[in-house]
């Protein structure tokens, strides 16, 4: 990986789909099961998720030569909580219903994995612009699950999609896949059928 | 008081399960349960980090950041704090439990990234500002909550026989829907109250 | 842990530490200066536009004074705010009581709107963290509008409303419950505030 000439188009892509931090790393779970109860949701977390990766990739890979070698996990989450609290305080003020609807996952977003599974792993040893360019595809490759988990989801157990109703008045919604098993089934079968899909492809290859 | 206590130690354990209805630390949920004994190791060690963690926190929150008005620096002082720690009982483990030390391997540090310990604390301040017991109770019990889940998750992954599984849903796909059928269980408690 | 480190190296490890943190603290601390008002301001609307849906005939409302004998009657603080509400005359309609009870989780926020009589007007539920499709359906107006018109005390029950008590949503008795504590409170808190203030 390391030799690899990297472009900006393939870092970019390689967060969508390649290495997609939900789906191919299974990083970041718990937001990801928790949040996905409605697609607002799922795109609110996704998006503020993103805006994180960017800064905080951004930032780490510009002081990366600077911050000592053995404290530099403690910069990193350092420099990560500043981010997400930066977005709580925008998302209090200007975005309050879905900053209440997320509630403790904001904040949580510091711990998630995949922020500083990619500053140690990519905005450490390359540039400013790739590493903001690798944020913007890794959260954007998060943003992109989140919205097929929780739009599975509303669909089947709110029977609406971004809040409008699709079904509901006749059959009742499974309203058990907005709560935490649906979290877990959903997000299982999608895996595995992505599997799936990835070994017929090798296969064909 | 004492019906309030029970009452934390029973929603923090079984209604309220962080893993199982919260969706708090997955990661090490789903990473370390693939045997009884890691996951009895990584629960003690969580266990022991989050007790700290809620004590510690609390202290600074009471004593710190609310007299000068620094509360947004909340999620920032916490994190410091439970990566302080996390340091602090790895260093601890290492010199005197090499062998469980080895066994937990790389999971111990990601005890600082597992969200289940930032988001004990967080709650803790959000529904027990002013009581340190209750905080201590809920850190401990969650941690416990925690533990009971992994374990329960452990024994099934132990006894199953992934064979007559497809290839494709072999591993992580067939952990998440078994914790799924776990969580519909643990729906059962919900029934579960205390007088009021 | 390598090696021992030498102590211009922990100085300068901790120089460099510090700055980072102490620049990200100077930029949240001004962050947090340009958003808390705003973030102030938004709870004073969301609460306004609550206790205008409660009390539609009140123009304005002044927070009115906890007085102990409030405060006991709720033996954990669940009574969080108490305003008389005024019409454009200043003459007194109504009162406005919000209290935080707990269902199947702590921290169901209710406005309760109660009016010159002493029955409730309307209810709002302004934040809470029940389970969506069960305890959620609290917020649902079909659910709220069981307790207009109905005097102190409200009772839950399973087989249906009647006059005097509300239906429970199904699946969700705690949540029931504890709406219907907020929303009794808030009748004896105002039965103090208006024919105490009144007679």
């Amino acid at each position: 990986m390391a030799n690899e000439k990297k472009t900006a188009a393939s870092v970019f892509l390689n967060g969508i789909v390649t290495e997609n931090p939900t789906f191919m790393q299974l990083l970041g779970m718990c937001p990801t099961l928790a949040v996905t109860t409605s697609l607002q949701n799922g795109v609110g977390m996704g998006l503020s998720a993103t805006a994180v990766l960017i800064c905080s990739n951004f930032l780490i890979s510009l002081l990366r030569k600077i911050i000592p070698e053995k404290v530099r996990i403690a910069a990193y989450i350092v420099i990560i909580a500043a981010f997400v609290t930066i977005i709580d305080m925008l998302l209090k003020a200007f975005l309050p219903d879905l900053a209440s609807s997320l509630g403790l996952f904001i904040p949580l977003i510091v711990v998630n994995c995949i922020i500083l599974a990619r500053a140690e792993a990519f905005a450490s040893k390359n540039n400013p612009a790739l590493s903001a360019i690798d944020g913007l595809g890794m959260g954007l490759g998060f943003t992109g699950a989140l919205c097929i988990i929780s739009a599975i989801r509303e669909f089947l157990g709110a029977g609406s999609v971004w809040g409008i109703a699709i079904y509901g008045t006749h059959i009742k919604p499974a309203s058990i896949m907005i709560m935490a098993p649906g979290g877990f089934i959903v997000l299982g079968l999608l895996v595995g059928t992505i599997n799936f899909i990835v070994s017929k492809k090798k296969k064909g290859e | 008081m004492a019906l309030q206590i029970v009452s934390i130690m029973l929603s923090a354990l079984l209604t309220e399960n962080f893993v199982m209805v919260k969706f708090l630390g997955i990661c090490p949920f789903l990473g370390v349960s693939k045997k009884v004994e890691t996951s009895i190791g990584m629960g003690m060690a969580v266990t022991f980090v989050m007790a700290l963690a809620s004590a510690f926190t609390w202290i600074v929150n009471k004593a710190l950041l609310i007299p000068f008005g620094l509360v947004y620096l909340q999620t920032i002082a916490f994190i410091l704090i439970i990566a302080g720690l996390v340091q602090f009982v790895e260093m601890f483990m290492k010199k005197s439990m090499p062998a469980l030390y080895s066994a937990l391997g790389i999971y111990l540090p990601l005890i600082t990234t597992n969200c289940a310990v930032l988001g004990v604390t967080l709650l803790n301040v959000q529904n027990y500002p002013d009581s340190f017991l209750f905080t201590l109770l809920y850190g401990v019990f969650a941690a416990l909550g925690f533990t009971l889940a992994m374990l329960l998750m452990a024994g099934i992954r132990e006894a199953l026989d992934e064979e007559s599984i497809p290839a494709s849903f072999r591993g992580f796909p067939t952990a998440l829907l078994t914790a799924g059928l776990m969580a519909i269980a643990f729906m059962g408690f919900s029934g579960f109250s205390l007088g009021g | 842990m390598k090696e021992k480190m030498n102590v211009g190296d922990m100085i300068k490890t901790g120089v460099i530490l510090f700055v980072i943190t102490a620049v990200l603290a100077a930029l949240l601390g001004f962050v947090n200066g340009k958003t808390a008002p705003i973030i102030e301001q938004n709870d004073l609307i969301k609460k306004q536009d609550a206790m205008r849906a409660v009390l539609p005939d009140a123009a304005d409302f002044t927070e009115a004074e906890m007085t102990d004998e409030i405060a006991a009657l709720s033996g954990s603080d669940e009574i969080k705010e108490v305003y008389t509400a005024l019409d454009e005359s200043g003459e007194v309609v109504g009162a406005c009581v919000i209290t935080e009870t707990s269902g199947y989780d702590i921290g169901i926020n209710t406005v309760t709107g109660i009016d010159a009589e002493l029955s409730v007007s309307g209810v709002e539920i302004t934040s809470m963290k029940e389970t969506p499709g069960l305890g959620a359906k609290a917020s649902d107006k079909s659910f709220r509008d069981q307790y207009k018109g109905k005097k102190y005390e409200i009772g839950v029950s399973k087989t249906g409303a009647d006059d005097t008590s509300i239906a429970a949503i199904s699946g969700a008795t705690k949540t029931s419950n504890g709406v219907t504590r907020g929303v009794n409170l808030a009748l004896k808190t105002a039965e103090i505030l208006l024919k105490g203030g009144n007679k």
